[in-house]
C-alpha cells in the first residue's frame, strides 16, 4: 500500500508534516498548498470536499479538532470512503496521545507544534505501512487478540503485577497481539487500545520504557504515563499509570512477578502465527480467516490455522493471503455488512433484507464472509474448495470458534 | 447487404419479371387477406381517428417524389438537416391501444409508393388521391398488367401491404363520413352493427367528417343510352357508356372461405373516377377529373356491392351523380380548419360520447419530448431540476479567459440556473489541474457535502478543459455516475464527433440541453413504484443503465425469422429508387444495418454491436424507449448525422486489402405505435457522397414506415407477437414467488394466501379471475387466460396452437452432477450453494399449491408457440428461482423476465426482494469490472512500455484478483412473527457469475437450492 499523508493547520494552511508510505516520490511544497487550497475554497462556500478518485487513487479531505486538516492520498480507489476515513481518525488520534488535544486544537505556536509532532512519526508511519500481516486491526478498528490457552493462568499473573504497580490498566503483548489484559484496559476504547499497541509496536526495542501519553478518548488532556516491560522476545507486558511508582522502582519487580510464567510465556510466543489453540482444528481448505466481534472490538485473526504449510502454487503466501482477507473486508464492510466504524452502516442500511452472507470467487482463492448478531467472520479459501461447500465450512468453523471457551471474543 | 448499381438492378429485375405472374395471384389475394384485417380494425381506426384532428392529414398522401409535397415532418427539420419529431396522437388513444393488448390495433397512416407515383400509366401528377387506398390498389393490379412482368416481385409484394394499409385510411374516413351523414343505407347500418359489437363508441369517428376529403360536387347528366348493349350489365361498362366516365376496374376475386369480410371488402371499396372519355358529357362540363369518388348516384350510396344493379336501373331520366374530391394537400395546410361535426342523434347505434375538448396542437419537434416523457409536467421537470444539485457545466481553463470575471469561463452550463455547485465550479478545473501532478492521472470522481447533501461529481478533461456532471448521491450512486458519464460521452461524441466541439459550439446548446433536461429528468424523477406494470424500480432501471446491453425479447425462431427476413428485405434497399428525371444517379445513402424495437425491448439487430450499442445510448438517453414503452405514438421520426464509434472513434483495427469506406453517417428512427426502426445510413462508400447537412430523406422515411406497417400486416402480426409474447406467462423461466415460500411456512390457514401473490396486481386479467378454492383457483386463473386467447384468435392460431400443443412436455430437466463434495466443480470453475440440503420440511403447505401452478403452467406453456417451453432453471420439486437477469456483452444485449412474468409473482416480500436483487447486482457488476478492465489493462500496458509512456504512480497489482462469481445471502424475517422462530425466515442468494466470454448471469434463487450456477447458466443458455 502506498500513501501520502498531509497535515495542515486548517486555519493558514501551513504544512505541519508530511509522510510518504511506499515507493513514492515526495510531494512539492506548492503541490500540498494547492491540494489543501482545493478543500479551502470549498469550505469557505460551505461545501465541504469529502474525496476525489482517480483512476488508480483516492484522495480523502478531513478536518480534525477544528484545527488540522489531514489528506490521505491512497492506492485504494475502489475503497469505500469509510475506511480510509476511519484511518485518518486513528492517525488524528495518535496525535491527541502523543500531544495532547490541548495542543492539537490550539496551536499557538506553528512552528513549535510542528517539532512537537516529530514525535508522532514513527507511530504515524506505523499505522499508515501496516508492515505486520498478521495483524488486522489496522483494517477493522478493532483490537487483534491472541487466543491461547494459557491465557486463563497468565491473567493472574498480569493482575498481580498491575497491583504491585499501582495501577488498574495492564496488558500482555504477544507480537502486538493482545494476549492478556486487565478488566480496565478492555474498558479503553478499541482505538487506545489499538494505538497503545502500535505505539509499543512502532517504538524500538528495549528492555523497558516510560512514555507520557494521553489517552485520546478517556483523558485527553492529562496525561498519564504508559511503561512496558520487554519479557521475552516479542512478548511485552506495559501498564499505564500515573506519576508513580517511577520506571526504575517498577523494573525489578518484573522479574520477581513474572519469573515462574516463564513456560506459559513461551508456549505463548510458539502459538504467534496460528494465534488460537492448537486443539481446534479447522478445514484444511482455509487458508486464513478472520473472525471480529462488532460489539467488543476484537478481532481474532490467523493466516496460519494450519500448522504444516504445505507448498504449492495454490496455496497463497502469507502477505497474499494477509492482503486478500484485508481487501475483502474492506469489499464487504460498508456494502453489505456494517461494522463500528463509522460510515460502514451506509451501503447495508440499502438494503430491506439483512445480508447475512457473501462470498467471492476468483481463478486462485475463495472468500466467504457470514455475520451473526455480534460476529462477523470471513474466511479465505483455497480455490480448491467447491463454492457450495464453503457456506457449512464456515458455519461449522464460525461455530467452532466462537463457542470454544478459550477464544473469549 | 447488397449495394445494387442501379442499372444493373433493372436488368436484375427483367431477369426476374417472368416469375411475376405466378406471384400476383398469390399476392392479390395477400391484399384480399390484409383488407379484411384492416377493416376489422376500422372501427379502432375510426376512433383513433375521430379524435385526432390531423388524422385526415396523415391519410393525405405525398406527391411524386417527396420533393413536390412534405410529410408532417418535414417542418421540423433543423437547420443542420436534424430532425426530432414525435406525435404522439390522442392519449386516450393510447390509453385504448394499452388496454387492448390481446388485440393489435392498426396504425392509420397512409403513404403512397413511390413507384405507383412514378408510374406515369396510373397516376396523373396533377392530382392527388387522399382518402382512398382501394384506387392504388386496383390500379396497382391494372397497371402490373400493363407492365408485362417488369417489376420485382418482392417489390410488389411490398407495395401492396402498404397499399392495403392505405385503405384502412380510406376506410375508417369513409366510413366516419357515411355516419355523419345519418345516413342509413344498408352498408351503413350493417357496419354499425359490427362496430357496436365491439363495444366502442363510435360517435368518435365523426370528426373525421368529409372535410378534408374535399368537396362533393354534384351533377345531372341526361344518360347516353346510344351506345348502350342489352348485354352490357356491368357497372363500370354502363358508366363508361351512360356518363363517358371511366371508373377504375375492380378484378373480382374468387371469394375467400369467409365470404362475409370479402362482401365487406366490396363494400367498402371506393369507386374512382379513372378518367373522363373525350367528347363526352362529363369531359365538357370540365369538372370531373381523375381520382373523384364517385359517391351517390340519385342520393343512393354507391359501392361495388350495388354498383351494376344501380346502374342497371338508370333509366332516360336525368341522373343526379354525386362526386367527392380528393384534397391537395401542401405544408402549409397542416392545420385545416375545424368543422362542426354532423351527429345523428337518432341513431341507436353509436351512443353518443361525451363531448371531447379539441386536443391543443402540439408542436411536435422535439423539444415537446421533455412534456411527453413527464406526462405533461414540463415546469415540474424545470423545477426539479433547479431544486436538485445537478449541474453540467464546461468550464475552461484558458488564461485569456480566466482573466475576466464572469461566467466566461464557462461555455456551456445546465440547467441555466446557478446552483451551488455553479458558484464553486473553479474548484473543479484547480482539481483536474493538481490531481495529475500527484497521481499522473486525471480526476473521476468527487464526493462533496453541501449543506449535509452529499453530491457526486464527475469529470472529464480535454487539455485545458473540464466537464462535470454533478448529480445527488441519494439519487445516483458513484458507480453509476462513472457509467453514466462514460455512456453519455460516448453519445455526445457520437452525436457531435468530438466533446470539446460539442460544448464549445454554443450551437449545439438546445440539443445538449434537450439531451440532459431527458437524462436527468429520468435520473431525478419521484419513483413511481406504485404503478406495476409500467415503471421499473429504481434500482433496475439504474442497473439496466449500467450494464452494457440492450433487452432483448425472445420470440421464437420463426418470428425471428420473420423480421429479420422483413429487415433484410428492407437493407437489400432493392426498392425502385430509381429516380426517373436523373437516371442512373448513384443512390444517396446505403443502409449500414438496422434494428428493430419494440417497447423497450429489442427484437432483431442487424447492426454490428458498436453500432448497436451507440444506437441505444441515443434512444435510452433521449428516453425515446421509455416514452416508446409508455405509449403509442403516431409518428417518430428522428435523423441526425451521426459519427459512430466503431468509425469515428476507436483506434482502427488494419484489415489487409480492406478499409471501410469513408463519408457521413446518418441515424435515421422512425417510430409508429410500440415500434421503433433504427436505420444507420452512409453516404460516401457505395452511395453518392453527400455535401453539406442534408435533411432527412423522405423516401427512407416512408420506406421505413412502409417497413413497419409491414410488420403488422395480418400475415405477420408482429405486434401481436410481441405483445402476446410480454403478456404471455409460461414462455420464460418460471420464477417462484418470495411471499408464497415465505408464508408457506406459515400455518396456511388464510384461505388467499396462494391466491393473492399469484395475481398481478396490475393486470386487467385479475379483475375476470373467479375466486375458486385454494389449489382449484391457481390452476383454473392459470389456464383461463389461454383460453380466452383461443376463442378470441382466428383460425390462424388455432392452427398454430394445436401444433405446439403436441409438444407439451417441459424441457430442461437435466440431471445435474451429484452433489458430493469437490466433484462437480474443478479448477475453481464451480459455484454452488448448499452441500447441506437444509432439513427445512416445514413448509408442507406451500407445495401443494406450487405443484399445482406449475403443472398449470406447463398447460399453458404447451398451448403456446413452439419454440420456446417451460424453463425450470432449479432442480427438484419445487421451483425456486426469484428472478434472474443474463447479460451477453458479446451481443450487446441482456435478458430479464417480463414484467408479466414478474407480476405473475409479485408479492409484498417479492418486491423487497426485487429491489435487493438489482441493488446487490450493481455492486456485483461493480466488481466485475476490473476484471473485465484487467484484460484491457495488460493490452494498455503492453503498449505503454512501447511507447514508454508515464505510467501511473500508484500503479501495482489490485488487491483482490478479478472475481468470477459473487453472492449475497439475503434474510428476510417476518416482522409479525415471534424472533424466536427463525426457522420461518425466508433467506434467498443473489448470485452474479461473469463468464469468461464476457456474459454475465445474475440469479435470485431460494437458499436451499441445489444446484450450481454454472449449471443454471447452461440450462439458461440452452434455453437461449
Amino acid at each position: 500500500m502506498a500513501y501520502y499523508l498531509l497535515c495542515l493547520t486548517t486555519r493558514g494552511g501551513v504544512p505541519l508534516f508530511t509522510r510518504t508510505e511506499g515507493d513514492l516520490k515526495p510531494l512539492p511544497f506548492p503541490v500540498i498548498g494547492s491540494l489543501n487550497g482545493i478543500h479551502m475554497f470549498a469550505s469557505t462556500h460551505d461545501v465541504s470536499l469529502l474525496s476525489t478518485s482517480t483512476d488508480d487513487s483516492k484522495i480523502v479531505w478531513k478536518v480534525f479538532h477544528e484545527s488540522i486538516t489531514l489528506i490521505l492520498v491512497s492506492q485504494e480507489e475502489e475503497c469505500n470512503d469509510c475506511h480510509l476515513n476511519r484511518m485518518l481518525e486513528t492517525i488524528s488520534s495518535s496525535l491527541v496521545l502523543l500531544c495532547g488535544v490541548e495542543e492539537v486544537q490550539t496551536i499557538k505556536n506553528v512552528e513549535r507544534f510542528k517539532k512537537e509532532l516529530k514525535v508522532c512519526y514513527g507511530l504515524v508511519d506505523h499505522l499508515l505501512q501496516q508492515t505486520d500481516k498478521t495483524m488486522f486491526c489496522g483494517v477493522t478498528g478493532a483490537v487483534d487478540v491472541l487466543a491461547a490457552p494459557e491465557n486463563a493462568l497468565l491473567q493472574n499473573f498480569l493482575d498481580a503485577f498491575v497491583e504491585a504497580a499501582d495501577s488498574p490498566y495492564g496488558c500482555l503483548f504477544v507480537h502486538g497481539k493482545t494476549a492478556v489484559a486487565t478488566k480496565k484496559w478492555w474498558n479503553l476504547t478499541a482505538v487506545e487500545q489499538i494505538l497503545l499497541a502500535a505505539l509499543i509496536k512502532s517504538s524500538a526495542v528495549c528492555s523497558a520504557r516510560d512514555i507520557p501519553i494521553f489517552l485520546p478518548d478517556g483523558s485527553p488532556k492529562v496525561p498519564h504515563r504508559l511503561m512496558s516491560f520487554q519479557l521475552m522476545k516479542n512478548i511485552i507486558v506495559c501498564v499505564i499509570c500515573g506519576p508513580t511508582p517511577s520506571l526504575a522502582t517498577l523494573e525489578p519487580e518484573v522479574t520477581r512477578f513474572w519469573k515462574s510464567s516463564y513456560d506459559s510465556l513461551k508456549s505463548l510466543s510458539q502459538l504467534h502465527p496460528r494465534n488460537f489453540p492448537n486443539s481446534i482444528t479447522v478445514d484444511s481448505n482455509i487458508l486464513g480467516f478472520l473472525l471480529v466481534n462488532t460489539e467488543i472490538n476484537r478481532c481474532l485473526s490467523s493466516i496460519q490455522p494450519s500448522s504444516d504449510l504445505p507448498g504449492g502454487e495454490e496455496n497463497l503466501s502469507i502477505t497474499e493471503r494477509s492482503n486478500v482477507l484485508c481487501a475483502f473486508y474492506k469489499k464487504t464492510v460498508g456494502t453489505f455488512f456494517s461494522t463500528s466504524t463509522e460510515g460502514s452502516e451506509k451501503g447495508p442500511s440499502e438494503f430491506s433484507h439483512k445480508p447475512m452472507d457473501t462470498y467471492i470467487t476468483t481463478d486462485t482463492y475463495k472468500c466467504y464472509a457470514m455475520q451473526s448478531e455480534s460476529h462477523q467472520i470471513y474466511i479465505l479459501f483455497s480455490v480448491n474448495i467447491p463454492t457450495f461447500a464453503m457456506r457449512s465450512v464456515t458455519n461449522k468453523t464460525f461455530k467452532l470458534l466462537s463457542k470454544d471457551k478459550i477464544i473469549q471474543i | 447487404m447488397a449495394y445494387y448499381i442501379s442499372n444493373g438492378n433493372y436488368h436484375n429485375r427483367k431477369d426476374r419479371g417472368e416469375v411475376f405472374n405466378e406471384y400476383s395471384g398469390r399476392l392479390t389475394e395477400k391484399i384480399e387477406r390484409n383488407t379484411t384485417s384492416l377493416i376489422r380494425s376500422a372501427p379502432q381506426l375510426a376512433q383513433f381517428g375521430g379524435k385526432h384532428n390531423q388524422i385526415p392529414s396523415r391519410l393525405q398522401v405525398s406527391a411524386t417524389s417527396g420533393s413536390k409535397l412534405k410529410a408532417e415532418w418535414a417542418p421540423h427539420v433543423g437547420e443542420r438537416g436534424d430532425l426530432f419529431y414525435v406525435d404522439v396522437g390522442d392519449k386516450t388513444s393510447a390509453n385504448y391501444a394499452f388496454k387492448q393488448k390481446d388485440k393489435f390495433e392498426r396504425q392509420v397512416v397512409t403513404k403512397l409508393d413511390r413507384c405507383l407515383q412514378n408510374d406515369k400509366n396510373v397516376v396523373d401528377s396533377r392530382k392527388i388521391i387522399p382518402y382512398n387506398g382501394d384506387f392504388y390498389r386496383d390500379e396497382s393490379i391494372y397497371d402490373i398488367n400493363d407492365r408485362e412482368g417488369t417489376v420485382d416481385c418482392e417489390y410488389v409484394e411490398l407495395k401492396y401491404s402498404r397499399a392495403s394499409q392505405n385503405s384502412i385510411g380510406g376506410e375508417s374516413l369513409d366510413s366516419g363520413f357515411r355516419i355523419s351523414r345519418g345516413s342509413s343505407t344498408s352498408s351503413s347500418s350493417s357496419y354499425s352493427e359490427r362496430t357496436s359489437g365491439k363495444n366502442l363508441s363510435h360517435g368518435n369517428s365523426c370528426p373525421v367528417e368529409n372535410v378534408k376529403s374535399g368537396n362533393r360536387k354534384t351533377f345531372s347528366f341526361l344518360p347516353d343510352f346510344s351506345g348502350v348493349h342489352k348485354h352490357d350489365i356491368s357497372g363500370i361498362t354502363l358508366c363508361e357508356k351512360l356518363f363517358g366516365i371511366v371508373l377504375c376496374e375492380y378484378k373480382h376475386k374468387p371469394p375467400r372461405h369467409d365470404s362475409r369480410n370479402s362482401d365487406q371488402a366490396l363494400k367498402d371499396r371506393k369507386v374512382i373516377v379513372r378518367g373522363v372519355i373525350p367528347d363526352s358529357e362529363a369531359q365538357r362540363c370540365g369538372k370531373i377529373y381523375r381520382g373523384d369518388m364517385l359517391v351517390n348516384i340519385n342520393d343512393l350510396e354507391v359501392s361495388w356491392l350495388n354498383l351494376d344493379e344501380i346502374f342497371q336501373t338508370i333509366s332516360k331520366r336525368k341522373v343526379k351523380l354525386t362526386f367527392q374530391e380528393p384534397v391537395l394537400i401542401s405544408p402549409n395546410q397542416l392545420t385545416p380548419p375545424r368543422t362542426p361535426v354532423l351527429m345523428s342523434p337518432n341513431h341507436p347505434a353509436f351512443p353518443t360520447p361525451p363531448p371531447t375538448p379539441p386536443r391543443p396542437r402540439k408542436c411536435p419537434a422535439g423539444e415537446n419530448l421533455v412534456d411527453l416523457v413527464s406526462n405533461g409536467k414540463k415546469q415540474e421537470v424545470k423545477r426539479l431540476l433547479e431544486k436538485s444539485l445537478c449541474t453540467v457545466m464546461y468550464i475552461t481553463m484558458e488564461d485569456d479567459i480566466t482573466t475576466n470575471s464572469g461566467k466566461s469561463d464557462v461555455y456551456y452550463q445546465f440547467p441555466t440556473s446557478d446552483n451551488k455547485l455553479t458558484e464553486i465550479r473553479g474548484l473543479f478545473p484547480t482539481i483536474s489541474g493538481v490531481l495529475p501532478e500527484i497521481t499522473n492521472n486525471k480526476p473521476k470522481i468527487s464526493s462533496l457535502s453541501i449543506e449535509g447533501n452529499l453530491v457526486h461529481i464527475g469529470y472529464w478533461n480535454f487539455e485545458k478543459d473540464v466537464l462535470v456532471i454533478g448529480l445527488p448521491a441519494n439519487r445516483v450512486d458513484v458507480h453509476i455516475l462513472t457509467s453514466l458519464l462514460s455512456n453519455l460521452l460516448r453519445l455526445v461524441e457520437v452525436l457531435f464527433s468530438s466533446i470539446s466541439g460539442a460544448f464549445r459550439c454554443p450551437e449545439n446548446k438546445e440539443r445538449l440541453d434537450q439531451l440532459f433536461t431527458l437524462t436527468f429528468h429520468r435520473l431525478l424523477q419521484k419513483n413511481e413504484s406504485s404503478i406495476y406494470d409500467t415503471v421499473l424500480h429504481r434500482a433496475e432501471q439504474l442497473l439496466l443503465d449500467i450494464v452494457t446491453g440492450i433487452r432483448w425479447l425472445r420470440l421464437s425462431e420463426d418470428n425471428k425469422l420473420l423480421c429479420d427476413e422483413i429487415l433484410s428485405e428492407f437493407e437489400a434497399a432493392d426498392f425502385d429508387y430509381l429516380n426517373e428525371d436523373v437516371p442512373y444517379c448513384r443512390r444517396k445513402y446505403s443502409i449500414l444495418g438496422t434494428c428493430l424495437y419494440y417497447k423497450e425491448y429489442l427484437i432483431c439487430s442487424h447492426l454490428p454491436v458498436e453500432d448497436e450499442r451507440d444506437v441505444h445510448l441515443f434512444l435510452l438517453y433521449h428516453s425515446v424507449l421509455s416514452l416508446v414503452n409508455k405509449q403509442s405514438l403516431d409518428e417518430l421520426v428522428i435523423w441526425r448525422e451521426i459519427y459512430p464509434t466503431r468509425r469515428c472513434h476507436c483506434p482502427e483495427q488494419f484489415v489487409l486489402g480492406f478499409t471501410e469506406p469513408d463519408g457521413k453517417w446518418f441515424i435515421l428512427v422512425v417510430g409508429m405505435k410500440h415500434f421503433l426502426m433504427v436505420l444507420i445510413l452512409e453516404s460516401g462508400g457505395c452511395a453518392k457522397q453527400m455535401k453539406g447537412t442534408p435533411g432527412p430523406d423522405p423516401f427512407f422515411v416512408d420506406q421505413a414506415k412502409a417497413t413497419l406497417l409491414q410488420l403488422e400486416t395480418e400475415d405477420v402480426e408482429m405486434a401481436h407477437i410481441c405483445e402476446q409474447r410480454l403478456m404471455s406467462e409460461g414462455e420464460g423461466l418460471c420464477l417462484a414467488s418470495a411471499d408464497i415460500l415465505q408464508n408457506g411456512h406459515k400455518s396456511g390457514r388464510e384461505d388467499s394466501f396462494t391466491m393473492s401473490p399469484l395475481r398481478p396486481l396490475g393486470s386487467p386479467r385479475s379483475a375476470s379471475t373467479p375466486a375458486k378454492t385454494q389449489s382449484e383457483g391457481i390452476f383454473k386463473w392459470r389456464s383461463n387466460p389461454q383460453m380466452d386467447k383461443k376463442s378470441a384468435s382466428t383460425e390462424d392460431y388455432e392452427d398454430r396452437r394445436s401444433i405446439a400443443t403436441d409438444s407439451s412436455t417441459p424441457v430442461m430437466r437435466r440431471q445435474g452432477s451429484k452433489m458430493s463434495y469437490g466433484s462437480n466443480d474443478s479448477g475453481g470453475s464451480g459455484g454452488s450453494l448448499g452441500m447441506h440440503k437444509v432439513n427445512k420440511s416445514s413448509n408442507k403447505g406451500s407445495v401443494s399449491a406450487l405443484d399445482l401452478s406449475s403443472v398449470g403452467k406447463n398447460i399453458s406453456i404447451g398451448e403456446e408457440l413452439k419454440q420456446v417451453k417451460s424453463l425450470k432453471l432449479t432442480k427438484g420439486q419445487r421451483n425456486l428461482l426469484f428472478h434472474y437477469l443474463c447479460v451477453d456483452q458479446q451481443k450487446g444485449i441482456f435478458v430479464a423476465p417480463t414484467s408479466t412474468e414478474v407480476n405473475l409473482v409479485r408479492g409484498a416480500v417479492h418486491e423487497l426482494l426485487l429491489e435487493n436483487f438489482h441493488k446487490s447486482c450493481l455492486l456485483i457488476h461493480k466488481s466485475f469490472k476490473p476484471a473485465k478492465d484487467a484484460k484491457l489493462e495488460t493490452q494498455i500496458e503492453n503498449s505503454k512500455s512501447r511507447s514508454n509512456e508515464k505510467s501511473s504512480v500508484f500503479g501495482g497489482a489490485k488487491a483482490l484478483r478479478p472475481i468470477s462469481e459473487q453472492g449475497t445471502l439475503f434474510c428476510c424475517r417476518d416482522a409479525s412473527q415471534d424472533s424466536k422462530q427463525n426457522q420461518h425466515q425466508l433467506q434467498y442468494w443473489v448470485i452474479g457469475r461473469l463468464f469468461p466470454d464476457g456474459r454475465e448471469l445474475y440469479i435470485c434463487v431460494h437458499d436451499s437450492v441445489p444446484q450450481n450456477i454454472v449449471e443454471m447458466a447452461f440450462s439458461l443458455q440452452f434455453g437461449l
